[in-house]
């Protein structure tokens, strides 16, 4: 299967080229390496550092193209705050450059990593799919708008989605900076002997799912791209953000310590999805418990650290 | 109370704009023109030309604003197929640019035409706010997805909304050249010209008149809190052959039928439960489909040959 991947040298973006490169796929990557902290992926895949904005170069990279996995944004909801404009141009509208050079060369699959932002302060939890949805930052906005105009490209022009909304995603190649998801920032310190920040008390419940069961459901989700199709992509769980912190613990066999900051906003204090939909559909289900899932990822690191 | 009305110039803008000036307010229309006129804008309105995703000028027309009504937008739902980029540079982004300049200068409510087609097909019932959206086209897609700014807008900015999911509105200074059936049936009947329609008529509609949407503009205006989403219908559904039958009788003569089969990007059923905006903004409609029509070729009879 011959597959681009947008965004490809990010976090979730080199995990999931990694795989599909190992099941033998033809893989294109394109990527702007606008998130410092980025690099050329260090397997043979064709690369291309470019942006989905640009034209002539996504008209170029289509070309035969069976399914595109589109994981391109800008991911930071504090930055999405200072410049809301640069959010909807990226995640919005280079998306739709995106269809656009897709619908002119017969591209008729896409997967995209939509987010669970898109619902803003749940009315409940677990939060199903067709549950009421108002983002509160111009991320999760941006987000939800390209669903909008999936589900238009498929009525109008046979384009088939599958929009995987991510919860927490932690993992191996968490290279963001700057760092704003707690887990890495807290391996992070813990690696370096400091602190762990808490926000809210430690009273934030999240539900973390490892980026390997995310490129599971990319995958999944690529082999049965029918129609317009929406699903939570969570471990279906939360944990509150102090227990994670005493995991942490567990993980590294000592104690850590822990600040409290304030609030911060633009931050649900509650975000759990309910999986049943994937599960039923895709016959997906997170695999990695949080405690593997967390030993990997602090391997990663010390690893990451011994390279530096 | 000073307003600014974008699209003003356009067929529900000119007609917003005309309440507003009635009411006393201070109006400016900023309007392109690209499917507006100039000659529909009610003289008491300062009317300034050019287009919303300009800061510049925004900075120059924002400041001191209570409230912006926010109609512009590229509305045909065919083109959109054939151009869909330039649907969500104008219906999206150039709104962001609008609600970027509202946040540099203070302006804190926004009105908002949006759109039934923000749901998609829906069969036989009558829609709800809460009801699934999935938007067919990429118009209808770009109108939903800047209600998502919107939300986004209030809860990290403060910028209070109401949007108005507009069903089939229909009324005086219809003059887009488009796509639309009542404004198209009007024109051909007093040109003794056959009516062009679609699905064998057999599509069932939800057709409000352009006053009372005005009316549920300035309502909305006075409830600008937080961020609210209301269908602006009648409630009501009506076939579409039986609006040309309804036109029979006010003209009192038989009018041609051109049957065309399907089109594209268009649903079947598209009617306004409208329980949340009559209880909670206290609009209804109050004029009927009879009268409405009436008015509409009215208008379309006595129009100025050159706008």
């Amino acid at each position: 299967m011959k597959v681009l991947v947008t965004g490809g040298a990010g976090f979730i973006g080199s995990n999931l080229t990694k795989a599909l490169y190992k099941l033998g796929h033809d893989v294109t990557v394109l990527d702007d390496l606008s998130s410092s902290g980025r690099k050329r992926p260090d397997i043979k895949v064709r690369f291309f550092n470019g942006s989905i904005g640009d034209v002539a170069l996504i008209n170029k990279l289509i070309k035969g193209v069976d399914v595109v996995f589109h994981l391109a944004a800008a991911g930071i909801i504090q930055l999405s705050l200072e410049n809301p404009v640069l959010y909807f141009e990226n995640n919005v509208m280079n998306g739709i450059t995106l269809l656009e050079a897709m619908r002119r060369n017969g591209v008729k699959k896409i997967v995209y990593s939509s987010s669970s932002g898109v619902y803003g302060e749940p009315q409940r939890i677990p939060i199903r799919e067709d549950d009421p949805k108002n983002p509160i930052n111009p991320y999760g906005a941006a987000k939800l708008a390209f669903e909008d105009v999936l589900s238009s490209y498929y009525h109008s022009f046979g384009i088939n989605s599958i929009s995987l909304r991510y919860y927490n995603v932690y993992g191996p190649g968490d290279e963001q900076k700057p760092v704003t998801r707690a887990i890495p920032k807290w391996i992070k310190a813990a690696l370096q002997n400091q602190p762990l920040v808490l926000y809210w008390r430690g009273l934030q419940k999240k539900d973390y799912v490892f980026v390997g069961d995310v490129v599971r459901a990319n995958l999944l989700a690529a082999a049965n791209c029918r129609g317009f199709r929406v699903y939570n992509v969570g471990s279906g769980q939360g944990f509150l953000i102090k227990d994670l912190a005493k995991k942490m613990e567990k993980v590294f066999g000592k104690k850590l310590k822990t600040v409290y900051k304030g609030n911060r906003l633009g931050d649900p204090g509650v975000l759990i999805g309910d999986i049943s939909r994937i599960k039923k559909e895709l016959g997906w289900k997170a695999e990695v418990s949080l405690e593997d899932g967390l030993k990997k990822t602090a391997e990663y690191y010390k690893e990451a650290a011994l390279r530096l | 109370m000073k307003v600014l009305v974008t699209g003003g110039a356009g067929f529900i803008g000119s007609n917003l704009v005309k309440l507003l000036c009635d009411k006393g307010y201070k109006v400016t229309v900023l309007d392109d023109l690209s499917s507006g006129y100039k000659s529909l804008v009610d003289r008491r309105a300062k009317f300034v030309k050019g287009a919303i995703g300009t800061p510049q000028l925004l900075d120059k027309l924002l400041p001191g604003q209570e409230v912006v009504f926010h109609l512009a937008a590229t509305s045909t739902v065919t083109y959109s197929l054939t151009n869909p980029r330039k649907y969500f540079e104008n219906n999206f982004m150039a709104g962001v640019a609008l609600l970027e300049g509202m946040r540099r200068n203070k302006v804190k409510k926004i009105v908002y035409s949006s759109s039934a087609s923000s749901y998609g097909e829906s069969g036989e019932k009558f829609l709800r706010e809460t009801d699934l959206t999935n938007p067919l086209s990429p118009y209808g897609a770009s109108k939903y997805a800047f209600e998502h700014v919107l939300s986004s807008y209030y809860h990290s900015f403060g910028i209070n909304s109401v949007s108005l999911r507009y069903f089939n509105v229909y009324g005086p200074n219809d003059e887009q050249l488009g796509t639309r059936a009542v404004p198209r049936w009007c024109q051909a009947a007093l040109g003794h010209k056959p009516l062009t329609l679609y699905w064998n008529g057999r599509q069932r509609r939800d057709y409000v008149f352009v006053g009372d949407i005005a009316r549920a503009n300035l309502l909305a205006s006075l409830h600008c809190r937080g961020c609210r989403v209301y269908n602006a219908g009648t409630g009501r559904g009506v076939w579409m052959i039986d609006i040309i039958k309804k036109m029979e009788k006010i003209l009192g003569q038989k009018l041609d039928i051109d049957y065309q089969g399907k089109r594209e990007g268009d649903p079947k059923f598209a009617m306004a439960d409208i329980t949340k905006i009559k209880k909670q903004l206290k609009w209804k409609p109050e004029v009927n489909l009879d009268l409405g029509l009436k008015l509409t070729l009215d208008y379309f009879k006595n129009r100025p040959k050159k706008l």
